[in-house]
């Protein structure tokens, strides 16, 4: 698939995953996602859910603690099964929102987001908006990384599974702030300000050669809007 | 402004703002900025190798004048933060060198890169008028006569953080550090070649050690991996010849100064950092613990009594550099790590900082350091630790 093709798909599939309330409703675009990763990611489809869960399983635990254990009812019911209902399919379309950005999205970004954005056909001023965001997410990777060492070299964390690393959760948050203030406060004050790089960003973008759909991100961008429309159609049902 | 442009003064002085204005008044399309640190030497749009030289017009073939130790050509795919300080500037060079700009500043950048690199990237400047190209710099470094060249010179009236260690190589306590053994060290990170293969060798305390080698060696590897932040594929550390495992049990003896003083910062004031970490000790055999009234000796020697609450990313990066030394130069933990301490830093502060040490050591602590300063090499009394082909060479002591 074009990266054009797979903006397209992930832009209609995330609109869609937002519209159903309730677990019937969310087949449609589970039917989608999983033919997709089984059709266009076979070899990511494992790593892609494994991610699912990681990034869920919290947010899932935490919403049953509140929703389903204190609050004991959903918004606008007072049943405790509302409750259960409520929250699982929330967190199917979050599950669901995750592992298919992961498996479209992430392993592209993965590889090379200029490429990906160069490649891409979308107004330049998106794009630029978005190689900035990006490049945040790598400082962002690159701090993390750091104030970990530093924390870890000053016992402040362990590289095993150890209590302090819950109780200097804060400090590591904290260490990884003041890394990214650091880094993003002298980067735009000098680099990217006497450079100029969005200017030179646009410049990029300008002569980069976009790639338009092919067949193949027609046939998966007509499955996405089918499944926008069947979601609708059980929306309204 | 002539072919080149040297700009020389203390730290403080204003050298850093002077470069950047000079550079803001030229066309911003025309220049390029090499920063001190990895984070205003690259632009960081690209996330890796490849990118970030595609950013600024690499297409694939190898077709510029420029001729650097590595050409990164084989290394697209490497993310640029995985690079050494070095190795990022060396990056940064050749990208300036793809964008077609005019003018390039410099500030301090060059003091990363070991000789070789160091010479090779100074004769590439001496050649840039050449292509009607200039370039402007900040150097703390001896530096070669450049023909047709222009200097400023930048003073400073008030010295605002008057530097004197005197007062912590006072407080610093006297303790033997222990003797560190390395038995049959193997190491590499996943998915990469090896770093060091089978390597063995004993550092004693009461010594220096100056890790050496050119960048990307392995010299902050192996800083890790004593620190406990890795774990060695395999072989064992010994601790006066018990066991130790760093990794399991945490850093029980060496205090580090990183490359970038932003990226050791566990709070936000330089009291709160060093209490957090002094916290993290208690209990600890090797940790020597300082007294009630070291704190006020500490800020006094950074010359930030008056600004001792202030936010640390407030203060100027030079003196965040410095503060950097704080941690291992109080000498609660018996063996001092620093990575490329004189960078940015004047003659002056590097005079008394090699000084600081060389009492320091006398006292009984070990001292490993990385550094590409030759003059600050020489002012302590050390041994080399030569990094290189996957291993570590002990050399005569200098």
């Amino acid at each position: 698939m074009s990266s054009t093709g797979l903006v397209f798909c992930v832009i209609v599939i995330s609109i869609t995953l937002f519209l159903p309330q309730s677990l019937m409703a969310l087949l449609p675009p589970t039917i989608f996602v999983g033919i997709f990763l089984a059709v266009e990611r076979r070899k990511e489809t494992l790593k892609a859910i494994s991610y699912g869960f990681v990034i869920i399983f919290p947010i899932l635990l935490y919403l049953s603690i509140v929703w389903i254990l204190i609050v004991g009812a959903a918004p606008g019911s007072n049943s405790r099964q509302s409750a259960f209902l409520y929250v699982m399919t929330l967190c199917s379309k979050l599950f669901l929102f995750v592992v298919f950005l992961q498996s479209t999205l992430g392993s592209r970004l993965a590889i090379g987001a200029m490429r990906f954005l160069s490649e891409v056909r979308l107004p330049k001023g998106i794009k630029i908006i978005s190689a900035m965001t990006l490049s945040m997410a790598s400082t962002i990777r690159a701090s993390a990384e750091k104030a970990w060492i530093s924390l870890v070299a000053n016992n402040l964390l362990s590289p095993r599974i150890a209590w302090k690393n819950l109780r200097n959760f804060i400090r590591f948050i904290l260490a990884i702030w003041m890394s990214i203030v650091g880094t993003v406060a002298m980067r735009l004050q000098t680099k990217w300000a006497l450079e100029d790089v969005r200017q030179r960003l646009g410049d990029h973008f300008s002569s980069a050669h976009e790639r338009s759909f092919t067949r193949r991100d027609f046939l998966w961008a007509g499955h996405a809007l089918l499944t926008m429309g069947l979601t609708i159609a059980f929306k309204l049902r | 402004m002539n072919a080149s442009l040297r700009i020389i003064g203390p730290n403080f002085s204003g050298r850093s703002r002077a470069l950047c204005d000079l550079l803001s008044t030229q066309s911003r399309r025309n220049t390029f900025y090499v920063g001190p640190y990895a984070e205003s030497g690259l632009s960081g749009i690209g996330a890796t190798v490849g990118e970030e030289l595609g950013f600024y017009g690499f297409d694939g073939n190898e077709h510029s004048d420029i001729r650097l130790v590595d050409s990164f050509a084989a290394r697209q795919n490497q993310r640029v933060a995985t690079l050494s300080g070095g190795e990022q500037t060396l990056l940064a060079i050749k990208c300036y060198d793809l964008s077609g700009c005019n003018i390039l500043g410099i500030d301090t950048a060059l003091e990363q890169l070991d000789s070789k690199n160091r010479e090779g990237a100074l004769l590439y400047l001496s050649r840039l008028h050449l292509s009607g190209r200039k370039y402007c710099i900040i150097d703390n470094r001896q530096m070669c006569e450049i023909p047709n060249g222009d200097t400023m010179i930048q003073k400073v009236e008030n010295d605002e953080f008057p530097l004197t260690l005197d007062g912590i190589v006072r407080t610093c306590p006297a303790h033997r550090a222990p003797k560190i053994a390395i038995r049959l060290l193997q190491f590499s990170y996943p998915r990469s070649a090896r770093v060091f293969t089978n390597v063995s060798l004993t550092l004693s305390g009461g010594r220096a050690y100056r890790l050496h080698g050119p960048n990307g060696s392995g010299k902050s590897t192996f800083l890790r991996l004593a620190s406990g932040v890795l774990k060695p594929t395999s072989g064992i550390l010994y601790l006066d010849g018990k066991e130790y495992y760093p990794n399991r049990r945490g850093n029980e003896i060496i205090a580090w100064a990183m490359q970038d003083p932003d990226h050791q910062w566990v709070a936000t004031t330089v009291q709160s950092d060093l209490s957090i970490k002094i916290d993290a000790l208690r209990g600890r055999p090797y940790a020597c613990l300082p007294t009630s009234t070291a704190m006020g000796t500490y800020l006094e020697c950074f010359g930030i009594t008056k600004k001792a609450d202030h936010h640390l990313l407030d203060f100027p990066k030079a003196l965040r550099k410095r503060l950097s030394w704080l941690w291992p130069l109080s000498g609660i933990l018996p063996w001092i790590a620093l990575d490329e301490p004189t960078l940015g830093q004047d003659r002056n502060t590097v005079l008394s900082l090699a000084q600081a040490l060389t009492q320091i050591i006398r006292r009984g602590l070990g001292l490993m350091f990385v550094t590409h300063n030759e003059e600050f090499a020489s002012l302590i009394p050390h041994e080399t630790l030569v990094f290189g082909d996957q291993t570590i060479v002990p050399q005569e002591v200098a």
